[in-house]
């Protein structure tokens, strides 16, 4: 497995080297690799930001550009990478949300909570690379990246799978692609669909509405473990 | 046992009597939620029938004073059918197995009494007519029973009977079959009939009777709990919100009270040397700022408890990390918000106090928006062992059980009335909750 790519933004030199210390750590014991990049000021990674981390490390209060504020700047260009937030106030972590930081450390930081912040974000990281499958048009066979399929449509004997890009007819059953998908976000709401979870952004009473705006119907017998799938989807997934 | 009666009309077949209680058997196993494969529930149900049908066989060669013995065999083949198809605990299944044996007697019973009525008795049982009666009869019976016990047995999880409705429904059962097949085994007791139709109708009269009572009896056990569940969702309730607004006095009392103090700082620092104090003075008003700091979600109630569970959590060595857009909760109840987010963490507390690690005190706690909808994920480490009851459900680890486990239960009920849902998942030491509620927030129920 490639190396994780990993910033530490900290201007604190006693709280950084505390940090790349468990970096070090972790990598020992977990066996990951890492590669890590520090910066002492939001506004030296905000700068020119190129999308190439996989984690950064954050503190919040830093004299130029605060850890949020950077991260703001950063979201703008990267939408995936993982953002954890170091601070000593847990009031200024608060607001995380706005950039897509769910957790953060309080220092001084502990080693264990840093290893399950760590373990966690890893996870994400990998749940991000982009996950594929091959099909078999009949004529060809294609590579489809799963966070792209927005759904499967079966009909009559054939399958018809829903990407942002458009429609690509396969014969297969859906309980075939079911199963090869196991584990995955896939979820059957209805004897013709398998959505992919991940599309899904509401549901209004019997439908669901996936990210392209369609709407599609989730039979009444599978309504509540298909809430509780997603329930279950949307909370471990950031 | 068919000595005693007058016009000696022979008695149910015993492979009549063997499909009888299988398909009772199965109905039972249809109405509860199954926790084994629908494989296994398939393989035990064509085995079941199998050893049903021979058992009846095996009872028949027996003398007539081991009838008792034929129909405990019987019963307890049943009892295991039930429990191996279904995967119910040992209880459950004895509580199902003594209803579904009164339902056999009785549509054995009933389909006996008119096939004995319409088929004239010289006539042979495996003709098309009397095979068709008898899959019409039975089909109709077990499928009304399938609808009705179908509602009385509903629900995500099936609980376990308390002792007390065993045996009520024990002695229930017992006292049907005495009764049922008395005119069997005499016909010199003022309750046994004499003529054959006649004692055929006692007994399905009498099974009929019973079944209705253990009917009646498990709409009332479902009733009581529904009422003492409400009761312990309300109270909880009522117990989070008093809990918030004595909270909010608090803390506004605080404020005040820092407030004060900064003035009074202000006012001390003009009079003294500035140069000497400031430094400590500084410190001073550091740590009222500490005391006076609050957590500013964007909701007022949700700053509230965050806040009263940050003191709880510091007082205990928890490290307690939020992030929350408290904006989104603008269509929610304010008593709503105080228990969803007031039992989550009380739990999550509860049992991150008994790690004994302090460096692994650690609640997690992140309210945020994923598409249209609102999502709550409360999470703790622990290291106590979960409980689950038989069919997977968690349970409280707690010793007062009537009491506890309805923290997560009024907050499963909220996310529900708001179109919601909530699941639990422990794994790897982390105890995650999660609520998905659909935007906008609005009650629906």
């Amino acid at each position: 497995m490639r190396a994780i790519r990993i910033g530490v933004v900290e201007d604190d030199p006693t709280h950084c080297q505390r940090l790349l210390d468990y970096l070090n750590r972790y990598q020992e014991e977990s066996g990951e690799r890492f590669t890590v990049s520090v910066f002492d000021d939001g506004a030296k990674i905000a700068e020119n930001y190129v999308p190439m981390y996989d984690i950064l490390l954050m503190d919040i209060q830093m004299k130029q550009m605060d850890g949020i504020d950077a991260a703001r700047e950063i979201r703008k260009r990267d939408d995936s990478v993982v953002i954890v937030f170091i601070t000593s106030a847990p009031q200024y972590a608060i607001n995380g949300y706005e950039v897509g930081a769910l957790s953060f450390l309080l220092k001084p930081v502990p080693w264990f909570g840093f290893q399950q912040e760590m373990a966690r974000s890893i996870a994400q990281v990998r749940r991000n690379t982009d996950e594929s499958m091959l099909v078999d048009t009949g004529t060809s066979s294609l590579r489809l990246v799963l966070a792209d399929i927005v759904y499967f449509e079966s009909i009559r004997h054939t399958i018809v799978i829903h990407t942002l890009s458009g429609k690509l007819s396969i014969s297969s059953s859906l309980k075939k692609l079911e199963e090869q998908l196991e584990g995955r976000s896939f979820f059957r709401s209805n004897s013709c669909y398998l959505v992919n979870l991940d599309h899904v952004t509401g549901v209004q009473e019997s439908d669901c509405v996936m990210s392209t705006g369609e709407t599609l119907r989730i039979s009444r017998p599978r309504k509540k473990e298909f809430l509780a799938a997603l329930t279950n989807h949307v909370g471990t997934g950031r | 046992m068919t000595v005693e009666i007058t016009n000696a009309l022979p008695d149910i077949p015993r492979i009549y009597t063997a499909i009888s209680e299988w398909l009772a058997c199965m109905v039972y196993v249809a109405v509860v939620p199954r926790t084994v494969s629908l494989r296994r529930t398939l393989c035990m149900g064509a085995l079941g029938l199998a050893v049903l049908i021979g058992l009846q066989y095996f009872a028949g060669t027996l003398p007539i004073t081991f009838w008792i013995l034929g129909m405990c065999l019987a019963f307890a083949a049943m009892w295991a059918i039930v429990r191996l198809a279904s995967g119910i605990g040992k209880r459950t299944a004895l509580f199902l197995t003594a209803r579904a044996f009164v339902l056999a007697e009785m549509v054995a019973s009933l389909h006996w009494q008119i096939d004995s009525f319409i088929r004239p008795s010289s006539a042979p049982l495996w003709r098309l007519q009397p095979v068709l009666a008898l899959i019409g009869i039975y089909g109709i019976c077990f499928a009304g029973a399938w609808l009705a016990e179908r509602h009385s047995f509903r629900g995500d999880e099936t609980i376990t009977p308390t002792m007390r409705d065993a045996v009520t429904t024990s002695i229930i059962t017992i006292i049907t079959f005495a009764m049922s097949n008395l005119s069997f085994v005499s016909t010199n007791t003022p309750f046994s009939g004499t003529v054959g139709q006649e004692v055929f109708y006692i007994r399905t009269l009498v099974d009929l009777c019973g079944f209705l009572i253990l009917y009646a009896q498990q709409e009332q056990i479902r009733q009581t709990r529904a009422t003492l569940e409400l009761a312990s969702i309300n109270a909880s309730l009522q117990s989070q919100h008093a809990e918030y607004l004595q909270s909010k006095e608090n803390i506004e009392a605080m404020g005040r009270l820092a407030h004060d103090l900064k003035h009074q700082i202000v006012a001390l620092r003009a009079e003294l040397d500035p140069q000497q104090a400031s430094a400590q003075f500084e410190r001073l008003e550091a740590s009222v700022n500490e005391y006076s700091a609050q957590q500013h979600s964007g909701n007022p109630v949700l700053d509230v408890i965050l806040t009263t569970k940050t003191r709880t959590c510091a007082d205990r060595g928890i490290t307690f990390t939020a992030v929350a857009d408290g904006k989104l909760l603008a269509g929610m109840d304010s008593m709503d918000i105080a228990t969803l987010f007031g039992n989550a963490l009380d739990n999550a507390i509860e049992a991150a106090s008994r790690v004994a690690d302090l460096e692994r005190r650690i609640i997690k706690l992140a309210l945020f928006q994923q598409g249209q909808f609102v999502v709550v994920r409360v999470e703790n480490y622990f290291e106590a062992p979960l409980k689950h009851d038989a069919i997977g459900n968690l349970t409280t680890t707690k010793r007062d059980k009537t009491a506890h486990g309805f923290g997560v239960k009024s907050i499963r009920h909220i996310a529900r009335s708001y179109g919601g849902e909530l699941t639990i998942t422990p794994q790897n030491h982390w105890f995650e909750l999660h609520v998905l509620i659909p935007l906008p927030l609005a009650r629906i129920s």
